[in-house]
């Protein structure tokens, strides 16, 4: 059965997408599993960086995008999951010269759209809004976890904002890492995904279940190493659980998310960084084997 | 009785009963910590009138605390690293949530010179009037301004 890692924060621009990429590429090469990203995010960046811009558009012509699959099979009368994937995606291999074992549902532009159409076509069966949209997010992570049977890890990376897609993915999860810029909004960000993450509605509850009962972790992104950004961090980490890994501003992960045809080693795609990568790799497969063993 | 009440048990019952002897000017602050422990470990649960009341610490105890400590003669004990001052070398929000406001006061009062004690407002975003010249005022004013910041984070999420 698979392991789900979904990678969220209702913040955009903190880094979920490439750090999904990193996380697919590291449990693919260096802990040699299957590994499945599902692209839940609009922007389908996580899609454009693990299969290029023509990879994308060949998916999207086949049908093979995450909207088709929820739009095909929401009412489960139609389609296998198997369908709607994209296989040996990724710019990598492994130390033996293969491509590893990556699968991708590739992310859509219409992926709000087909959301919007599920919610009209389950208020055909209930009025309470709030029935409908439970009914919709239910539904959504049952097709979710349709895909565990196959692989060993499925990474879920989520848009920002409040999508049932998004949703679903944190209720679906059996580790949440949540990336943040060391800046003030993002920490503020941190702290209301967090209750959304754990079922609490303020700061108080929250802090009533200890750091380690956490069903997620943060991860810093982006450090430069000035004093403020520690700061920020220390201050985060008073009412969060914290990767000691994080992952500094860098050329060397900048440059690995432009997509090549040829494939390279996990080393040479992420250069400098790849001790960085491999560092916060450890700490989310340690963190993932212990919530699973609890 | 229960649509205006809320019961209130662990660490959210130990902010309300540390936010409301802190509140009591009567109260000296290592008192409140001493009675909020002592709550918090023998009282299981409470039940609380809503809506609850947001209180602010009383002034005069703060004031009282800082004025102590300015009183005292200053070590100059830098916060400088390598000879130079660092505004980020503690944060004032985590000195404070980890030891409350006589930590902070006596962590401010290693850095003796005002110039200083402004740089740090300045650098982890604390307003201070500039109008204030007096140490044991700024003193006050950044405790006062790292509780401000504290409460919009927690306001920011809830």
């Amino acid at each position: 059965m698979a392991e789900f890692l979904a990678v969220a924060n209702r913040k955009g621009g903190v880094g979920k997408s490439t750090i999904s990429v990193m996380l697919t590429h590291a449990f693919a090469v260096w802990g040699g599993k299957r590994v499945l990203l599902l692209d839940l995010d609009s922007q389908c960046n996580a899609s454009l960086i693990l299969q290029g811009g023509e990879g994308w558009v060949a998916a999207r012509k086949a049908h093979k995008t995450i909207a088709d699959y929820f739009l095909d099979t929401f009412d489960e009368s139609a389609g296998a999951p198997r369908d709607y994937l994209v296989h040996n995606v990724g710019d990598v291999r492994d130390a033996n010269g293969r491509k590893p074992t990556i699968s991708l549902l590739p992310g859509s532009l219409l992926l709000e759209d087909a959301q919007g159409e599920l919610y009209i076509k389950e208020a055909r069966q209930a009025n309470d809004p709030d029935v409908v949209g439970t009914r919709v997010r239910g539904r959504l992570e049952r097709m979710l976890r349709r895909f565990e049977g196959n692989y060993d890890v499925v990474i879920l990376d989520c848009a920002p904002g409040l999508s049932f897609a998004a949703l679903a993915a944190l209720k679906t999860a059996d580790l949440v890492l949540v990336p943040f810029r060391p800046d003030y909004v993002s920490q503020l960000a941190v702290d209301r995904v967090a209750l959304l993450i754990e079922g609490r509605r303020t700061g108080a509850d929250l802090a009533e279940l200890p750091l380690d009962a956490r069903r997620y972790a943060c991860v810093a992104n982006a450090m430069r190493g000035t004093g403020r950004e520690q700061n920020i961090f220390d201050e985060i980490a008073l009412d969060h659980p914290m990767l000691d890994a994080r992952l500094p501003q860098s050329s060397a992960i900048a440059d690995a998310f432009d997509f090549r045809d040829d494939p390279r080693s996990i080393e040479e795609k992420y250069g400098d960084a790849t001790g960085d990568v491999r560092a916060m790799y450890e700490e989310v497969a340690s963190r993932l084997t212990l919530r699973l063993a609890a | 009785m229960a649509k205006n009440t809320r019961p209130l048990s662990g660490a959210a019952q130990r902010k309300f009963f540390r936010d409301l002897l802190r509140s009591d000017a009567g109260v000296a602050p290592d008192a409140a910590e001493r009675l909020t422990e002592i709550c918090s470990t023998e009282i299981a649960s409470i039940r609380v009138r809503l809506p609850l009341v947001v209180r602010k610490a009383a002034k005069p105890a703060v004031a009282a605390a800082v004025k102590a400590v300015a009183a005292k003669p200053v070590a100059d004990a830098p916060v400088a690293a390598s000879g130079t001052f660092d505004p980020h070398g503690f944060s004032l929000i985590v000195t404070f949530r980890k030891g409350g406001k006589d930590a902070l006061i006596a962590k401010l009062d290693e850095v003796s010179d005002v110039d200083k004690l402004r740089e740090i407002a300045k650098a982890q975003h604390v307003s201070l009037d500039s109008g204030l010249t007096d140490r044991a005022e700024i003193l006050a004013a950044l405790v006062e301004g790292t509780e401000r910041r504290i409460a919009h984070r927690q306001a920011a999420a809830s």
